[in-house]
């Protein structure tokens, strides 16, 4: 097998996911086409010589359809004769293009990839591609249709986690988020966003709030216990899991992941193109997983994946200096953390998406790129990234230091 | 001999009046739809006619098809068969090159629905008793010749949605505003109407086979896939899992929809098809409409008795029950003397009625008159109160057997001869209770059902000394109050007390063997029981139950290895006797919690119990006791066990009831898991001789 090197990683600060974002009124091809010339101007690479552009996009439609990722090649300009392909995993897509085009230089044959997402929660919400979750009543029964606010609600539920437990890991997010921030560790990554005449849109992340306390967040309602009430769901979870009494709904706005918009690309590369193109690897993807679960509890998949991608390497959690979990509910992680009996302070270092916000398809290629520095900035030899993924899934990747 | 439709041409429109000599309502018979088939042949051929009317020539229009033809389909391709002609001649009129009217008085229910809604123009008299809908879902069933494809089409999907999963009916008013009809007219009007309509040259094409029609809340559009995606969990969590149609409608409306007409039909047929073949719908219509009917004609009165009149009743005893007896026969029209102890507690009784008529009122039932009326009939009376002019009295004093006897003594003595007299008693033995009583051939028992002005069930109990005028005049009574009566022999806990009991005793069992009461109730739920059996045993209350427990001691087959009576006393002797102290759960107004004692008092098993071992010891003890009850000759007939079933304790219906779930499973399969339980939890789960006969010879309780 070939190894698989990020030369790279490029993103644009996460807009916040509304009406007056500051990404909101550009369109996701634009997003698309500033992170791929960014990748391609920062690593000095032809981009002739590019053997495929491969992008996650959650929901694959409107302005968001029709292969992202060809189109936002072609709207930056770049080379006719380099195609693109789009993957779709739901909130692992992201991930999943950077597997996907790592696998590719793994197996030889690729080369030269670019790989990441893109997003706009603004313009194309969660779900917006239909399918039959949700509207075909016979998989909703089959797959034991739960939203996903309600599923994180489960976990914490099952676990025993109250709302003070979770909002107390969302105030840790935004405070390690802050830190971030305010040193600037990931400055250099971020790529100002533009509009065509030359006007900033966005350079900064906007989600993340800066001095959320535990008694800032108590004010906030659950977000889902009217869904999972009346909603008709945790009268169904019961039937799931008789042991429930009833579902704790802990989770708001607050302690779960942002709703914001935003593009991401790395490069990666073969052994043999880091030689013929002089570049210098940042970090090796020296594996991955993806693993599927009960999809009514639905996000609990992190540990079985990380655990499934560390055992084909030979690894175990101990082998590993950093994590990167998504925080797509504060229960996700927690719930990883109980399972992987990882210590805390190896997980998220830099805050995660409960202070930056989960621009869903990009999110993966971000938390790479995320990870790659932290890896840089504090000497790790190891990390590991993963993402828990709707209707019961989970991705994992494990990068290593270059030597 | 008279035809069953009739012809009369009217400026170039036919005007088709179907009027069935043989029935009393226009129903969709075999012989109905190939008149009518013959007659749109003959109109639709002939050059001098340009449209037609269809109208009915009863006070409705047209009923649906036979259910007892559907109900006799036991596969799908049946169905098919069935239902083919039906589509055909709705095909017919949609294609048919002319335009249609249908011209509704009266209910346009089901089939009569679908026949309108295949026209290509629908006019309706604006009176009170002119009603849409798809009722077919009360009968577990789905709209199967249309009613899916063309009802969302004219209203748009999330007004037929709604009609179709509720099966409720709408105004003729709310119609023309969904655009269901084209036009209101008066009575005398309806036919001009419909003439007129076609002479103003309605298009013989149906709006939805143009290229650009649109349904609103398409199922492809964001706003159609949130609207199934949030009618989904709230429909299904109301059901039980063996309720399978409203899915199905779901998945007609959705897959339908998104597709042309004919594509929808198919699509919609094949759905009606499993529908109306299952398990779930036959039992629905066999125990939720067959049986219901049946036992409402009073099958166990007993004949040659003259039908009883009332004139003044009395209920002795003011508390929830006999408040609630009370509020009944006034409401049927009865005089009611309210009779306690003392005029305080009567007085309070009054108030508790009162309070009754006002949740009525707040939910639609009873109007404000109907309030006053029912008020004005009851006349609260201390203990003294003379009973002479009484033809009726129910007593309803505290289940404990001397107390009740004192109170029928007391009673019976100071009554005419004749005057009927009841005990509202749940388990106590009415032989037993006559004893003390001077004319024991006037008294019977009618057990009433909490809250008495819902639960339309009365177990009306015939003791040794009975008579037939007696226990007919019972019935004539129970049907005065609009009520179903299920007759029984005596018998420790009659028929309901002695299921229920089988039933909430299993649950005790458990909770003593040290399962978790969340889980037994969770499956219990899901089985599609309204409530769980121990979050309901804390409501009944664990003294009610301890002494329901004693009288039911007597059926000595039931109890072994029962473990309900200690599981009882255990709670008790912590001071949890239900709602209000705590009991199995702590209650607040949150509802139910569990209660961190539990699990000092009932160590938790540690070779825990699965769900479905749960689910089958709940539903067999009932099912057993049930067929032991039949065994001893306590009950008449077992649709009698499953209609008491559903209405008493609302079991669910898609299982159709204690006896019905037996057959649905087969008996040979039940036995069999009765002797497993039997292995594993005591001789109470061993299968009685009929049911092992019955087995063998592969014999159902239900022929149909």
């Amino acid at each position: 097998m070939n190894a698989a090197y990020i030369v790279d990683a490029v993103r644009t600060p996460r807009g916040r996911g509304r009406p007056d974002g500051g990404l909101h009124t550009l369109s996701p091809i634009d997003l698309g086409a500033a992170v791929l010339k960014a990748i391609v101007e920062r690593t000095g690479i032809d981009p002739a010589i590019t053997d495929d552009c491969v992008l996650g996009c959650a929901e694959t439609v409107n302005d968001q359809g029709s292969n992202i990722a060809r189109s936002s090649w072609l709207y930056a300009g770049l080379p006719d004769d380099v195609p693109g392909m789009v993957v779709s995993r739901f909130c692992g897509s992201g991930l999943d293009a950077v597997n996907t085009a790592a696998a590719k230089v793994m197996s030889g044959q690729a080369d030269v990839v670019v790989a990441g997402g893109v997003e706009m929660l603004s313009l194309v919400p969660m779900l917006g591609t239909g399918g039959p979750t949700g509207s075909d009543a016979w998989f909703n029964a089959a797959s034991w249709l739960t939203p996903q606010g309600v599923a994180a609600d489960l976990i914490a539920t099952v676990n025993g986690f109250s709302r003070g437990d979770v909002d107390a890991f969302a105030v840790k997010s935004q405070d390690k988020a802050a830190a971030a921030q305010a040193d600037g560790r990931h400055a250099d990554a971020i790529i100002p966003v533009h509009d065509f005449n030359g006007e900033l849109a966005l350079a900064r992340d906007e989600h993340p709030r800066p001095g959320t306390t535990v008694e800032t967040l108590a004010g906030l309602r659950p977000a889902f216990a009217e869904m999972g009430l009346k909603g008709g769901f945790d009268s169904l979870l019961k039937r799931r899991y008789p042991n429930l009494i009833g579902i704790d709904h802990v989770h708001h706005a607050g302690n779960s992941s942002g709703i914001v918009d935003g593009a991401s690309a790395l490069l990666i590369v073969s052994e043999e193109a880091l030689e013929r193109h002089d570049l210098t690897p940042k970090a090796r993807i020296s594996g991955f997983a993806q693993v599927g679960v009960d999809p009514s509890i639905m996000l609990i998949g992190p540990d079985a994946a990380c655990r499934k991608c560390l055992g084909r390497a030979g690894l175990d959690y101990d082998d590993i200096d950093l994590f990167e979990i998504n925080e797509a509910f504060a229960a996700v992680v927690l719930d990883f953390m109980k399972r992987s009996d990882v210590n805390e302070e190896c997980i998220n270092v830099s805050g995660g998406a409960i202070a930056y916000g989960h621009p869903i398809g990009a999110t993966g290629a971000m938390l790479t790129g995320t990870l790659v520095d932290d890896m840089a900035r504090t000497g790790a030899k190891r990390g590991v990234v993963s993402m828990c993924v709707g209707v019961g899934m989970a991705v994992a990747t494990l990068l290593e230091t270059v030597q | 001999m008279t035809e069953i439709i009739t012809r009369v041409d009217r400026d170039g429109v036919a005007v088709l009046v179907w009027d069935d000599p043989d029935r009393p309502v226009n129903v969709k018979s075999a012989k109905a739809m190939a008149a009518l088939s013959d007659m749109i042949d003959a109109v639709l051929a002939d050059d001098a006619v340009k449209g037609y009317v269809i109208a009915s020539g009863k006070s409705d229009f047209i009923a649906g098809g036979d259910i007892e033809e559907l109900r006799r389909c036991s596969n799908p391709s049946e169905v098919d068969a069935l239902l083919n002609p039906v589509r055909a001649l709705l095909a017919k009129i949609e294609y048919g090159g002319k335009p249609a009217v249908a011209a509704i008085r009266g209910n346009a229910l089901g089939g009569g629905l679908e026949l309108a809604l295949a026209c290509h123009g629908r006019v309706a008299v604006d009176t009170a008793t002119t009603k849409f809908g798809q009722p077919e879902i009360t009968l577990g069933l789905m709209p199967g010749a249309g009613g899916t494809q063309r009802l969302p089409r004219l209203v748009g999907l999330k007004q037929a949605m709604q009609m179709i999963l509720t099966g409720r009916a709408i105004t003729a008013g709310d119609a023309l505003a969904f655009g269901l009809v084209d036009q209101l007219t008066d009575e005398d009007g309806l036919i001009d109407a419909a003439c007129a309509l076609i002479a103003d040259g309605l298009s013989p094409e149906q709006r939805w086979t143009r290229r650009d029609h649109d349904v609103d809340y398409n199922p492809q559009s964001a706003a159609g896939r949130r609207l199934f995606a949030m009618q989904w969990p709230v429909t299904k969590a109301r059901l039980a899992e063996a309720d399978i149609a409203q899915d199905a409608i779901l998945m007609a409306l959705h897959h339908g929809l998104e597709r042309r007409l004919d594509a929808g039909l198919i699509i919609e047929a094949r759905h009606f098809a499993r529908i109306a073949s299952s398990d779930a719908a036959h039992n629905t219509i066999r125990t939720g409409f067959i049986g219901m009917n049946e036992l409402r004609r009073i099958p166990a009165r007993p004949a040659g008795c003259d039908t009883r009149s009332f004139g003044r009743t009395a209920v002795v005893g003011a508390g929830l029950m006999g408040c609630g007896i009370a509020y009944c026969l006034a409401q049927s029209g009865l005089a009611v003397k309210l009779i306690d102890r003392d005029q305080e507690t009567v007085t309070k009784g009054k108030e508790t009625i009162l309070r009754i008529a006002e949740r009525q009122q707040k939910t639609g039932r009873l109007s404000e008159a109907g309030r006053d009326a029912i008020l004005a009939k009851i006349e609260p009376v201390g203990p003294d109160a003379s009973l002479a002019d009484i033809d009726a009295v129910i007593e309803a004093v505290f289940e404990d057997k001397a107390v009740k006897s004192e109170v029928l003594q007391r009673v019976s003595a100071s009554l005419k001869p004749g005057a009927m007299i009841a005990s509202n008693t749940s388990t106590l033995p009415i032989s037993g209770l006559a004893e003390s009583l001077a004319r024991p051939d006037d008294f019977l028992g009618m057990h009433f059902f909490a809250p008495v002005e819902r639960i339309d069930l009365v177990e009306v109990v015939r003791g040794e000394k009975t008579s037939d005028k007696t226990l007919a005049a019972a019935l004539d009574l129970v049907k005065l109050m609009r009520k179903l009566p299920v007759v029984v022999e005596d018998g420790p806990g009659f028929f309901t007390s002695r299921v229920l009991g089988s039933y909430t005793g299993e649950a005790l069992t458990m909770l003593a063997e040290g399962v978790d009461p969340v889980l037994v109730d969770n499956v219990a739920l899901a089985f599609g029981m309204p409530l769980g059996p121990l979050h309901m045993a804390d409501l009944t209350g664990i003294p009610v139950l301890t002494m329901i427990f004693d009288s039911l001691r007597a059926n000595k087959k039931s109890m072994v290895g029962l473990r309900a009576e200690e599981a009882l006393t255990a709670l008790k002797d912590r001071g949890r006797i239900g709602k209000s102290t705590g009991g199995v759960y702590d209650h607040s107004n949150d509802g139910i919690a569990r209660w961190s004692g539990l699990k000092a008092l009932f160590p938790s098993n540690e070779a825990s119990v699965s769900a479905e071992t749960i689910r089958m010891r709940l539903a067999c003890a009932q099912s057993l006791e049930a067929v032991r009850a039949l065994e001893a000759g306590v009950l008449r007939a077992p649709i009698d066990g499953d209609v008491a079933a559903r209405l008493g304790w609302r079991y669910p219906l898609a299982h159709g009831g204690v006896f019905a779930f037996i057959d649905t499973m087969g008996a040979d399969r039940f036995v069999s898991a009765c002797r497993e339980l039997c292995a594993d939890y005591g001789s109470r789960f061993d299968p009685p001789a009929l049911l092992v006969g019955m087995a063998e010879r592969g014999e159902t309780f239900h022929s149909v």
